[in-house]
């Protein structure tokens, strides 16, 4: 019986015996089967951990990337840690604190005053991190930590069992610097912006501050909360239990633009290359499609390259002072390409049509001033498409009096003036128009504004409202973006109708006007050869304060559009005081040709006998 | 305290062996939940590791595509796409040295923006929860039992 009772005993203690084992032999197979790599850095467990966001990119119609980003390095040096391993290790003296600072200055080039002071204020206090570069490249890293090493040849490896053996894994393409053997040296990559192409459409896409990480200007600012991201903070997990909860950044949105770089490309030169021939101090070109109302091209200079927005040379533009950093969204009074708009507005109200006459005196009188025309002529008898031919001031003064301050403003409301396009560019101008109502109108403002003084207008609405003309009578919304990228799926921004200011009737009519008047004399530099082209010259006086409108300081500009009866490119040249000569004819009109062409074989519009021989072959 | 004890020990032998091994029993069934118990923690900890490591691999390889797509984009730019060209002899078109050619029945193919389908963010979170570590899907004795295999396997002079 006794001899039962032990086995019995035996067997219980033997199954805790095994049970005990098993318990022992799964933390031991545990140690074993973890990698020391498996392991989280002790530096970062239960320390704030941010999952830094990537701003989204800008790309052009085509894929082609306008702007990314790129990583680069925030380093900083923690002398507490330096001394507190000095301490224990015996190596790190200030001496060597001090070189390693010395190298820091010399290789990430830091000229700052304040940090200079910090970096050679020995024996430095005992601050846990100097930061010794905010936003460097992965080579100046690489050459600071080589230096470094050449520092710290005596000191003992923190982890010296990790660095020895070979590593038989094939290293990746792209590898992020990594400080952590050395104790005190900290580098934390993060997401910088870039613009690849550096000038090229820089007045379009603006820029990202690196104080703020936000955007300035252009659709970098205007689409900011699109394309920033959304960091998240949370402290890194000591519980794998709630490993769930790791921060994945939400990445921002990209956007895809309607311009056509290698069109912005070639639109630039040209704008460059015209610029320094008629000596203008800065200009714009817009090239649009007035069907959709998308922007191939929008060139403006002078243009800074916002990788490096912060460059004194550049002050002046990125201050944006007066919307000098695109002068396609800034208001000017544009002259005679606005009699486009009257003579649109006095056909569609019945007022004249393309064969009444005016007999020019040379002079017309409003509101106690004398219009005059711009070479002081009397033309005449004039049909109204030789008004436009001629650009006569007088005649249009008279078409704007014959239509009335009412009517007049009302076409000029409808055709958007006064009102941002909506375009997607931030600091876009409205523009000025008064109104006729208020007490700070004067009669005399009906003459001029009917030849484009006295208002100001930004040449996008000046697109926007002759599309009307070009369109069919229909006015389409100039857009910059084409599309939204978000998260991988693809939305299409929609185009839009900003509504039909005047008939399609008149809007064939105007058209066919200012077909015959372009190929009158004035305006001949401006035809395409094998395309039909309409567009209208604008020369407009600028405004000194204390001297008043003088004829030596002008605004030279161009609008046209073709093929006419399918258009498919509106281009608008506005050069700002150019000196070879004042005349928009002489100086916008070429541009426009140059331009025109660069755009059809671009775009690949056939010549009209092509094109129409197509659409019959249909 | 003492009454208790003076009633154990008054019990009979077979009754005291009963109760004893009842305690035993209930401690071995507890011991069988504390080892169930290690068994589902090591799995959540190896998993939660897994998915803590995934992360920073993730974190890594974003750093490291936006780099490698920096790098093709400044290799790729217009000035140096342009450069590259006219080293060739390319130099761009002028108007009339463009032919049109009307070719009966023939339509443009609309261009779509080469790179409009990025890789969905969810598809990263998708990737960093698949975790599939072999060792902690196994029961101890299912491990010991591969390792057995393995270790015989090398003395009979098989490589997988």
């Amino acid at each position: 019986m006794k001899i039962s009772y032990n086995w019995r005993y035996t067997f219980i203690g033997f199954i805790f015996a095994l049970v005990g084992i098993l318990i022992i032999g799964q933390m031991i197979r545990l140690q074993i089967a973890l990698e020391p790599e498996d392991y989280l850095s002790p530096k970062t467990m239960g320390e704030p951990e941010q999952a830094a966001s990537r701003r989204g990119l800008i790309v052009d119609r085509n894929g082609k990337l306008l702007a990314g980003n790129v990583t680069s390095y925030r380093v900083t040096v923690s002398v507490l840690d330096l001394k507190r391993m000095a301490a224990s290790y015996k190596y790190a003296d200030i001496e060597e604190i001090n070189q390693i600072f010395e190298v820091a200055i010399d290789v990430f080039e830091i000229a700052d005053e304040e940090t200079l002071e910090l970096l050679r204020s020995s024996p430095y206090p005992d601050r846990d991190s100097i930061p010794v570069a905010q936003f460097t490249t992965k080579e100046k890293v690489e050459r600071f930590l080589d230096h470094i090493e050449i520092i710290r040849q005596d000191w003992p490896e923190p982890n010296e069992d990790n660095s020895e053996g070979e590593d038989d894994t094939e290293p990746p393409l792209v590898e992020l610097v990594d400080c952590q053997p050395i104790v005190g040296i900290y580098c934390e990559p993060r997401f910088t912006r870039v613009y690849p192409e550096n000038f090229l459409a820089s007045n379009v896409l603006g820029f990202v501050a690196r104080s703020d990480n936000r955007g300035h200007l252009g659709v970098e600012s205007e689409h900011d909360a699109t394309l920033r991201g959304d960091d998240r903070t949370v402290k890194a997990l000591w519980d794998p239990y709630k490993a769930d909860q790791a921060p994945y950044p939400n990445h921002g949105s990209s956007l895809v633009l309607t311009i056509d770089s290698v069109l912005q490309a070639e639109v630039e030169d040209i704008l460059d290359s015209s610029l320094a021939e008629n000596g203008s101090q800065a200009g714009t070109i817009i090239v649009m499609d007035p069907q959709t109302g998308d922007i191939y091209a929008m060139a403006s200079a002078p243009r800074a390259d916002v990788n490096e927005y912060w460059r004194e040379e550049y002050a002046h533009i990125i201050n944006n002072v007066d919307n000098v950093f695109n002068y396609a969204i800034k208001a000017y009074e544009p002259g005679s390409v606005s009699k486009v708009l009257t003579m649109a507005a006095a056909l569609d109200a019945g007022v004249v049509d393309p064969d009444t006459v005016f007999l020019d005196t040379g002079s017309f009188s409003i509101g106690g001033i004398t219009i005059r025309n711009w070479d002081g002529r009397a033309w005449g008898p004039q049909t109204m498409i030789e008004c436009l031919e001629h650009s006569l001031n007088v005649c249009l003064a008279w078409v704007g009096s014959q239509l009335g301050a009412e009517q007049l403003y009302t076409y000029f409301q409808d055709f958007g003036f006064g009102q941002s396009t909506g375009v997607g560019l931030a600091n876009e101008s409205p523009g000025i128009v008064k109104n006729y109502l208020s007490s700070d109108w004067h009669k005399s403002e009906l003459g001029t504004n009917s030849f484009g003084q006295g208002i100001e207008i930004t040449p996008i609405q000046m697109m926007k409202a002759v599309s009307a003309v070009a369109n069919g009578g229909e006015m389409v919304n100039p857009r910059i973006v084409q599309a939204v990228i978000d998260h991988g799926d693809y939305y299409k921004a929609p185009i839009t109708s900003a509504g039909y200011p005047i008939t399609q009737e008149t809007a064939q009519t105007l058209t066919n006007m200012l077909m015959q008047s372009i190929k009158g004399e004035s305006y001949k530099a401006a035809l395409v050869p094998g395309y039909s082209v309409a567009g209208k010259t604008g020369t407009g006086e600028i405004f000194v304060p204390g001297e008043g409108y003088t004829s030596n300081l002008t605004n030279a500009s161009f609008i046209g559009w073709g093929p006419v009866d399918d258009p498919h490119f509106m281009i608008y040249v506005w050069f700002n005081k150019p000196t070879s000569s004042i005349w928009g004819s002489l100086v916008a009109a070429p541009v426009f040709r140059q331009v025109a062409e660069r755009v059809i074989l671009r775009l690949d519009i056939p010549p009209d006998n092509v094109r129409l021989a197509l659409q019959e072959d249909t | 305290m003492e009454s208790i004890i003076q009633a154990y020990s008054n019990t009979p032998r077979r009754k005291q062996l009963t109760v004893l091994g009842g305690f035993f029993l209930c401690l071995l069934v507890l011991a069988v939940l504390l080892i169930s118990y290690l068994i589902v923690s090591s799995h959540v900890v190896s998993v939660g590791r897994d998915l803590q490591n995934k992360k920073n691999e993730i974190d890594k390889l974003e750093y490291g595509n936006v780099s490698l797509r920096g790098k093709i984009a400044s290799l790729t730019t217009l000035a140096e796409i342009e450069r590259q060209a006219s080293e060739q002899g390319f130099r761009p078109a002028t108007p009339d040295e463009v032919l049109f050619v009307v070719v009966s029945g023939y339509t443009r193919s609309i261009q779509i923006p080469t790179n409009s389908h990025e890789e969905p963010q969810n598809s990263a979170l998708q990737a960093a929860l698949d975790v599939n570590r072999p060792a902690y899907h196994k029961t101890l004795l299912e491990w010991l039992g591969q390792e057995l295999v393995v270790f015989s396997d090398i003395f009979e002079g098989y490589e997988p």
